[in-house]
């Protein structure tokens, strides 16, 4: 069997009186792409930064490509990179600047600048934008060239923290373009994300809530979970029906959309029928269809069972 | 008399010899929620600001609430409601004291100030942050605390630029459901979000860029034109899969999806004639293509590309 590439074992830390980790134990393979998912103050910052080494904890063990990922031997600051909520790029310095500071920071030649400069403006699209001051460059751009500044040292491991925040879906898709790239040269990614169609781009998924991994699996096995059990029901009285629905024993969940009301039943067989019946009851008359579960759903039916 | 909450004429607004807004025309009915999209710089914000009178149009005209803007500015205020991304709430205030805060800004008499900020804490659920200051709210609240500060002088309309930015799903999904009660309750919501699968909690929405409207129409309208397809590809190796398909960009985008590649692509056809072949070269074993639906994002995507070329 091949080494993990990183493989944490009983991690906890707390702040004070409040426990940010309480016992994470997960494995990532090499190459593998792995997502962090949750709610807010469910330990994920806490997780990436013992991981990327700003934060010790309180007990448990981390080995990270084979090194000790606690006392952290200097050879990890060139494997890893780390890309934090907060990331400092130089707002002063233009773009190709700040990624001459970085590869000059971990000692890369002359040669090997040049060609990783040029080669990771081209992947993030901002060759016409080398000269402008990173400051002025749009949110989306900011965060590309943010990435490429944490990938010129070509780490083995990415760990990256809600790296796609507040950019639009465009500079997304590129974004995650890059590390589609990455990834095919065999490299491991760790990343957060509270977005769950974003959680969905990975091999595996942990869903953590206060401090614990309540599930790890693909997102095929996740979404299998609740697979016959989300419905849509198009109607204009979508008040009606969500009150009905939320009324029904056999709704485990209701959520108005825009053109009606989708719904989670509960796993007994009639749970459909019973559902039918209370929208009929309220006047809705169309037939709710099935529709395509979604890794929220696996969240909500994960804290209601 | 019109049932349009909003309505926008042939809008343009220019900042020097750039164009933010080029000639855009849209209607949003009172009690709507209107889902406004775009990349960054698509004049979102630009068109946001001038409904809510803080920017003057180059040229058309826009109603809000039958008042027209800019001539009835000062009216118009009191009738809208915006909270941005970066809405700034005290961060040393108290939820009360911010609401108050925003109450006097609005021009809230004093006799009306005191219950108005006690029905909008227990209507955003926020009774028991009363006391807190803004900084130690969790994320959920914080956004709710700044709807409600938007929200106190009960304008008909609501304009929420990126409002569930950063947010996690439960509170998400709790927003939304503020805001659908807030339009059963007879608000009009235009709302930007960079999270496709929101677009859903929309009625209708309508796609910008650079200053143009690409698309209009419920989310299933807009969904509906496509003509991007999507293939799910089970293979193995995935690493070699995946360098092989990024070899081929022609044949679409292809980006991990568990334990297989998803492959967005414009031409189904020949993506599925041509891969086998590709990954048979590369010594990939591939277990099956199947066809998968295209996401609201997919859509997107290709929409802007396309308007972009």
């Amino acid at each position: 069997m091949s080494m993990a590439a990183l493989s944490v074992n009983g991690l906890s830390k707390a702040y004070g009186t409040v426990n940010a980790l309480r016992g994470i134990t997960l494995e990532v393979a090499p190459g593998e792409l792995f997502c962090i998912s949750g709610p807010d103050a469910a330990g994920k910052s806490t997780l990436l930064r013992v991981l990327a080494g700003t934060l010790k904890p309180d007990s448990g063990s981390v080995t990270i490509l084979g090194s000790d990922g606690v006392s952290r031997p200097p050879i990890l600051r060139y494997s890893i990179g780390y890309m934090p909520q907060r990331f400092a790029i130089y707002a002063d310095l233009t773009a190709e600047e700040n990624l001459d500071f970085y590869c000059a920071f971990y000692g890369l030649g002359r040669q090997a600048t040049r060609s990783r400069v040029e080669n990771l403006l081209r992947l993030t699209h901002l060759e016409k934008f080398r000269e402008f001051q990173a400051g002025n460059l749009s949110g989306g751009m900011k965060q590309k060239l943010v990435l490429a500044c944490a990938l010129v040292h070509e780490p083995e491991l990415m760990i990256l923290d809600e790296p796609t925040t507040g950019i639009d879906p465009l500079s997304r898709r590129e974004f995650w373009g890059i590390l589609t790239d990455y990834l095919a040269r065999g490299k491991t990614i760790i990343y957060s994300t509270v977005y769950l169609e974003e959680a969905l781009r990975s091999n595996r998924i942990a869903l953590m809530d206060s401090g614990s991994i309540k599930v790890c699996d693909t997102p095929e096995k996740l979404l299998e979970r609740v697979r016959n059990r989300r419905f849509f029901v198009a109607t204009e009285a979508r008040e009606q029906a969500a009150a009905a629905l939320n009324a029904s024993p056999a709704v485990a969940s209701v959520q108005p959309l825009g053109s009606g009301v989708a719904f989670l039943v509960t796993d007994s067989a009639e749970a459909l029928a019973t559902a039918t019946t209370a929208l009929t009851g309220a006047g809705v008359m169309a037939k709710p269809e099935p529709a395509q579960p979604t890794l929220e759903d696996v969240l909500i039916l994960a804290g209601t069972q | 008399m019109t049932n349009n909450a909003i309505e926008v004429r042939d809008l343009v607004r220019r900042f020097g010899s750039f164009t933010a807004v080029d000639r855009i025309t849209f209607d949003i009915e009172r009690g709507e929620v209107f889902g406004f999209l775009g990349p960054n710089g698509a004049g979102k914000t630009t068109t946001i600001k001038v409904l809510i009178g803080i920017l003057a149009p180059t040229s058309g005209t826009c109603r809000v609430l039958g008042l027209e803007v800019p001539r009835d500015t000062a009216r118009l205020k009191q009738s809208v409601g915006y909270m941005s991304q970066k809405f700034s709430l005290y961060e040393d205030l108290t939820s009360r004291e911010n609401l108050r805060f925003f109450g006097a800004v609005y021009g809230l008499k004093r006799d009306v100030i005191g219950s108005a900020i006690d029905s909008s804490l227990s209507r955003f659920e926020l009774a028991r942050y009363e006391s807190a200051q803004a900084k130690e709210l969790p994320s959920g609240a914080r956004q709710r605390l700044a709807l409600a500060c938007a929200m106190l002088h009960d304008p008909g309309v609501l304009f929420l630029d990126e409002p569930t930015s950063g947010m996690d799903p439960t509170s998400r999904r709790q927003f939304w459901e503020q805001i659908h009660r807030l339009a059963a309750a007879g608000k009009t919501v235009l709302v930007t979000t960079h999270y496709l699968d929101e677009a859903e909690y929309c009625n209708r929405l309508c796609l910008i860029n650079q200053g143009h409207i690409i698309a209009e129409g419920t989310p299933t309208q807009v969904r509906a034109l496509s003509r991007t397809s999507a293939l799910n590809v089970v293979c193995t190796p995935l690493n070699k899969s995946l360098t092989a398909l990024l070899s081929r960009p022609d044949l679409g985008e292809t980006s991990i999806y568990g334990g297989s590649l998803r492959v967005v692509t414009p031409d189904p056809d020949s993506a599925r004639r041509e891969i086998p072949a590709l990954l048979e070269q590369a010594g990939v074993r591939l277990v099956s293509i199947t066809s998968d639906q295209p996401t609201l994002e997919d859509v997107f995507v290709q929409l802007v590309r396309e308007s972009n070329a």
